[in-house]
């Protein structure tokens, strides 16, 4: 028996021989396809709600945020210094306190001594409500006639409060002033400075941010609101890894895909938290572009040639000749598909812009994450056996897993004042994958794309900037 | 119900189809999952993991060439993932040894399929998986050289070994039944 007969009769035997299944594989597999973990992995519609909620979350913390900043402006600014409490000399305790740290003086302004003038006049005006909006427990006396608050506006929107009481003739204001406090012995011994009561600030996330920042020579703390639209040619790589795959799969793999750039196109907002640092969350749309080209070998390719000719007899009948023959062609055939790779983004980034105040340019530095939310793969790849396969997916059953992909993000921002209201910006960057895309064939798939945002940022509220 | 129907059905997740598609293929998967595995245990195993993606991929058919080639395929795939996860190594043997095969005297005067399948179960992994990739797959020695990531000449090699023992096999049976 030759070789190629042995191989006809088991390839003839065996090529559609059916095996006894065991009973109980229907159930296996039944089993089996419900036992495959579905974290991470989330249907579309899944997807939307998730994406829906971010954004709502992120107008509500931005509402939130607005809300508060606004009516931070008419409120004493809480104290994160060690607080002091001040009794009058003359023993008239009628300053009730409830808390060694109820009253708080802020460091930073330079001047907050008042004249008797000052206090007499303000002395009628206790201004209660904004003692009481203060997040610290200030219990302002409750007769009157023996309290005088001293409210010593440093500013439209900052202000001191000292708290004494007095006979409301020997009334020193002098006393009462932050830096006498510090330079009287005796005023010294008759505050009630308790160290016991110097304690740790309680977490304050609107002062980490910046929020409730004093406000510097420009005025007040920035509040501002920008929408910022953007989009961006990308130039974009990938780097492939094997995940079970073999070399020549992932060599194959790597010389038939081919990288044709991108683009991405978004709109974030984009919120000051603090005098220079934005916070900026937005959506976007991300696609990346791929050529797929295989070479096929030793194709053949047959065409058929008709030629008709018409020949006259020297009897003078004419009669049609058809000759028909073929050429036959053997060589390569190159198949070209192009491949997308379409994602919805969520970029959530802190940025830091410098640059002259009030110039008409600006820079910031920016570096965040962005979250994948859906994507939508489409064309063609090779599987291991190095047949074409398509990856047109929606879902987790295509031949890449889908995840919550994330990428790192760099980027320097170049802002061109057009209108008090309005910037140009561009905006070169970077990001990279940091958490890759498996495929079914046991890839490793991550993508980077280096571009230049180009865009516009519209002011939607707060300090406005001046030409 | 067509073929195309049963597919269709299939892709939209329909219980009945798949089950359909299940009574019509499993024999012949088992019997491909049969033809790699070491044991029928294995080839449980594999039939499962085939299934389960067959289910999950069948939105990538793309209703070119023949549907069950497709199946075979991805069967062929999950059976070389288990073999790869066991470190095949391609060595040599002693064909000598390897050649005794134990098959029933009730079996020599038919080959039938039930024999040549024993006959390739005993082979050894190596020579397995090459011939049955080559002779009954069909794949060319670059393609088995790209699954398997060896060299194409070690596939031949190991075809012709293959086939040399399943040779003296048959031979040696066709004297014990004369």
């Amino acid at each position: 028996m030759t070789d190629k007969q042995l191989d006809e009769f088991f390839s003839h035997k065996l090529k559609n021989y059916s095996a006894p299944v065991p009973p109980d594989m229907w159930e296996r597999i039944m089993a089996e396809r419900q036992k495959k973990p579905k974290a991470f992995w989330l249907t579309p519609s899944q997807k939307l709600m998730l994406a829906a909620t971010f954004f709502i979350a992120a107008l509500l913390l931005g509402f939130y945020f607005f809300n508060n900043t606004s009516q931070n402006k008419n409120t004493i600014e809480q104290n994160t210094t060690p607080a002091y409490s001040a009794t009058p000399n003359n023993g008239n305790n009628a300053t009730t306190e409830k808390d060694n740290s109820n009253l708080s003086i802020n460091k930073t302004p330079n001047s907050i001594n008042s004249s008797n003038s000052d206090v007499k006049a303000n002395s009628n005006s206790v201004n209660i409500n904004n003692i009481e909006a203060n997040s610290t427990s200030i219990i302002s006396s409750s007769k009157r006639s023996q309290t005088y608050s001293n409210l010593n506006s440093l500013s439209a929107k900052y202000k001191t409060v000292n708290n004494f009481s007095n006979d409301g003739d020997d009334l020193n204001s002098n006393n009462f002033g932050y830096n006498q406090v510090n330079a009287e012995p005796a005023l010294k011994n008759s505050l009630l400075y308790n160290t016991n009561s110097i304690h740790l600030p309680p977490l304050n996330l609107r002062r980490i941010l910046g929020l409730d920042a004093c406000p510097n020579a420009n005025g007040a703390q920035r509040n501002d609101w920008y929408i910022e639209l953007y989009g961006s040619p990308d130039y974009t790589f990938k780097s492939i890894t094997g995940n079970g795959a073999s070399a020549n799969y992932l060599q194959k793999k790597d010389s038939t895909e081919h990288l044709r750039g991108g683009f991405t196109v978004g709109a974030r907002f984009s919120k000051t938290i603090g005098e220079h640092t934005y916070l900026k969350l937005g959506i976007q749309y991300n696609q990346i572009n791929e050529l797929f080209s295989q070479r096929k070998e030793d194709q053949v390719q047959t065409t058929t040639v008709i030629v008709r000719r018409t020949i006259t007899t020297p009897q003078g009948t004419t009669t049609t000749v058809t000759d028909t023959s073929s050429v036959t062609q053997i060589g390569y055939r190159v198949i070209k598909s192009m491949n997308h790779y379409k994602n919805v983004e969520l970029p959530v980034m802190l940025g830091y812009e410098f640059g002259m105040p009030d110039a008409n340019w600006r820079f910031t530095i920016n570096g965040g994450l962005i979250f994948g939310l859906s994507s939508w793969y489409m064309g063609e790849t090779l599987d291991t056996s190095l047949q074409v396969v398509a990856i047109n997916s929606k879902s987790n059953s295509g031949v890449y897993e889908h995840s919550f992909t994330t990428s790192i993000y760099g980027s320097l921002g170049i802002y061109r004042r057009i209108t008090p209201q309005l910037d140009v910006f561009a905006e070169p960057y970077f990001r990279y994958n940091i958490l890759g895309t498996n495929s079914l064939y046991g890839v490793n798939q991550r993508f980077g794309a280096a571009g230049i945002s180009l865009g516009t940022r519209i002011q939607l509220n707060g300090r406005r900037q001046h030409l | 119900m067509t073929e195309l129907e049963i597919i269709k059905g299939c892709i939209k997740q329909q219980a009945s189809c798949q089950r359909m598609l299940y009574e019509q293929y499993a024999g012949k998967l088992m019997a491909v999952c049969l033809r790699y595995a070491k044991d029928p245990m294995e080839a449980e195993d594999m039939l499962q993991d085939a299934f389960v993606r067959i289910f999950n991929y069948i939105n990538q058919f793309k209703f070119e060439g023949s549907f069950e080639g497709w199946m075979r395929r991805i069967t062929v795939n999950v059976a070389l993932k288990y073999i790869q996860k066991k470190k095949l190594v391609f060595s040599e043997v002693n064909d000598q040894k390897e050649s005794s095969a134990q098959i029933p005297p009730t079996a020599y005067s038919q080959l039938g399929e039930e024999v040549l399948m024993q006959l390739i179960q005993q082979l050894p992994t190596g020579y397995r998986i090459v011939f049955n990739l080559n002779v009954i797959e069909g794949y060319s020695h670059e393609e088995i050289a790209t699954l398997l990531n060896i060299k194409a000449s070690t596939s031949r090699s190991q075809l012709v070994k293959a086939r040399k023992i399943l040779q003296e096999q048959i031979l040696q049976l066709q004297k014990i039944a004369v």
